[in-house]
């Protein structure tokens, strides 16, 4: 099977810092995968790199066994919370409308096709009666709501989220989770940066093992395992804690 | 009476211009690079009017462009130099080049009809007065200007409202969907500098900076909508207008100055106004519990 996203001899250094070295890993089609590591492990940098927005020294990304440019509506980029304007003057409604705009001519309008899915996938993310809120007036778990809304309309077949858990109470993560397993389930792929690792071992089955240079990647139980978390956080790691 | 509503309209129009026009670098948090172009357009300006010895506007906006062009580039350069901050650059790059801007204008002043206290600070007074007849009827030069600004600037918005907002929001999306966020942010440079060219002759470099900042953020103080925003900036633009040439007029003061004062006093009220409403609402919500 063709993998959805497969990196090659990646390297990304931040002026003199080398913050990914030699970095290869496939991720499943139909996975959902987490990318798990120490802070400081380059995992938001794995996904910006990817995607083109951090430029990268070496290294090829394919995209369902072809090249992988950077403009692909087939990708959707759901970014870390804390990177949103959220004062920026837009409704609930329109960021959802938003990931129709793939197909739309450069000052095109959205066709009623267009704010139909938009509007079914407020529905999905439970945000209908927060439409026309502007984007600060929701919670941080409604705002990570918001983002897969767009995601979903955008119709892609490769989710990317960077920590979408951070900020978030309990409920709202099992809420963000069932989405998230809903688009496995119905064949698309997620690809997530999270720091919590029990979170990780319970709701994902593949895991790529980061602190700078992969360490493990696969199935969460083998990836996972002890001697890996241990190679990958040092004497910092405490299976007590986060196993 | 005819003159102070001429001044209104033309302050008007230069409010709509700049007010649009600086939106998308207010949201952009790049409020301080219209400060920095309507700064570092000068010595463009002057090299244009030290080339072709006259104030014709094509050969003013190519040389302001040019300079602008100049400011974001020596910006670049420096930020690229990862121990100076985009802000500190920007304001290094700004000073130097209206420096060279202030020396050149004293040069180019003793050879060209030029008064440099008029392209700093704008001759607004003279608006009125400057005509040419159209069809029987005097018609401030300045209009020919301002008025196709004002209009270019509220077409260019309003119909690219989806683009900018969608770049601007989040550009590593906008980026998978095929668009050019860094082109996005470059017409929008091109697009400022172009309103700032077309203002600054009228109402100063000075005024044009407050006008680029002040209409917008009074709007986004009191509406969450891209499009309102939009509408609240004609609004601010008229109050502005009709607010500073009256207080310009009773106290005798400089026209422009008053416009920049109003426009000032415009963004503490309105951010004043949303307190007020948000403290209503929060009362409001508590007693309905």
């Amino acid at each position: 099977m063709i993998p959805a996203l497969e990196v090659a001899g990646l390297n990304v250094a931040y002026g003199v810092n080398w913050v990914l070295q030699d970095v290869d890993m496939s991720v499943e089609a139909g996975s959902l995968t987490a990318i798990v590591g120490p802070n400081g492990a380059g995992k938001s940098t794995l996904l910006k790199a990817v995607l083109g927005i951090v430029p990268k020294l070496s290294g090829v990304v394919s995209l369902a066994g072809q090249p992988f440019t950077g403009a692909d509506p087939r990708v959707a980029y759901v970014p870390q919370r804390e990177s949103v304007d959220w004062d920026f003057p837009v409704s609930v409604e329109e960021v959802a409308l938003m990931g129709t705009y793939g197909h739309m001519r450069m000052w095109g309008r959205p066709s009623r096709a267009d704010r139909d899915r938009a509007a079914a996938a407020l529905k999905d993310v439970q945000l209908t009666p927060l439409r026309h809120r502007q984007i600060g007036q929701l919670s941080g778990g409604q705002q990570q709501r918001l983002f897969l809304a767009r995601a979903l309309a955008q119709n892609a077949s490769l989710l990317m989220l960077d920590e979408p858990f951070s900020g978030v109470d309990a409920a709202s993560q099992e809420a963000i989770l069932g989405i998230l397993e809903g688009f496995a389930q119905r064949g698309g792929t997620v690809l997530a940066v999270h720091h919590d690792i029990a979170t990780v071992q319970r709701a994902f089955d593949h895991a790529i093992l980061l602190n700078r240079t992969l360490v493990a990647q696969g199935p969460v139980s083998s990836a996972l395992n002890r001697a890996n978390l241990k190679a990958a956080y040092g004497d910092w790691f405490d299976p007590q804690e986060d196993a | 009476m005819a003159d102070s509503l001429v001044l209104i309209l033309a302050l008007t129009m230069a409010g709509l211009a700049c007010g649009w026009a600086g939106l998308p670098l207010i949201l952009q948090k790049d409020s301080m690079v219209g400060d920095g172009i309507s700064h570092a357009i000068l010595p463009g300006i002057v090299l244009a009017f030290w080339v072709t010895q006259s104030r014709e506007p094509l050969p003013m906006l190519v040389g302001a462009l040019l300079a602008a062009g100049a400011m974001v580039l020596l910006m670049q350069l420096m930020t690229r130099v990862r121990i100076v901050p985009r802000d500190a650059a920007l304001g290094a790059t700004f000073t130097l080049l209206f420096a060279i801007g202030v020396i050149g204008l004293n040069q180019v002043a003793r050879q060209v009809d030029l008064d440099p206290g008029c392209v700093i600070y704008g001759l607004a007074e003279m608006i009125p007065l400057d005509t040419v007849l159209l069809g029987g009827v005097y018609v401030p030069r300045a209009f020919f200007i301002l008025c196709p600004a004002a209009v270019l600037a509220g077409l260019a918005v309003w119909f690219g409202r989806r683009e900018i907002m969608l770049g601007l929001l989040d550009p590593a999306h906008a980026q998978l969907l095929g668009r050019n966020p860094r082109r996005l942010k470059l017409a929008i440079l091109i697009g400022v500098s172009c309103v700032v060219v077309a203002c600054f002759e009228a109402v100063g470099s000075i005024l044009v900076v407050a006008l680029l900042v002040g209409p917008g953020l009074a709007a986004l103080s009191l509406t969450h909508r891209f499009e309102k925003a939009l509408a609240g900036i004609a609004v601010a633009s008229l109050l502005n207008a009709v607010l500073g040439v009256t207080l310009a007029q009773v106290t005798n003061t400089s026209v422009a100055g008053m416009v920049a004062v109003s426009a000032g006093v415009l963004v503490v009220a309105s951010i004043l106004v949303r307190q007020l409403l948000e403290k209503r609402n929060q009362a409001l919500a508590s007693s309905s519990r």
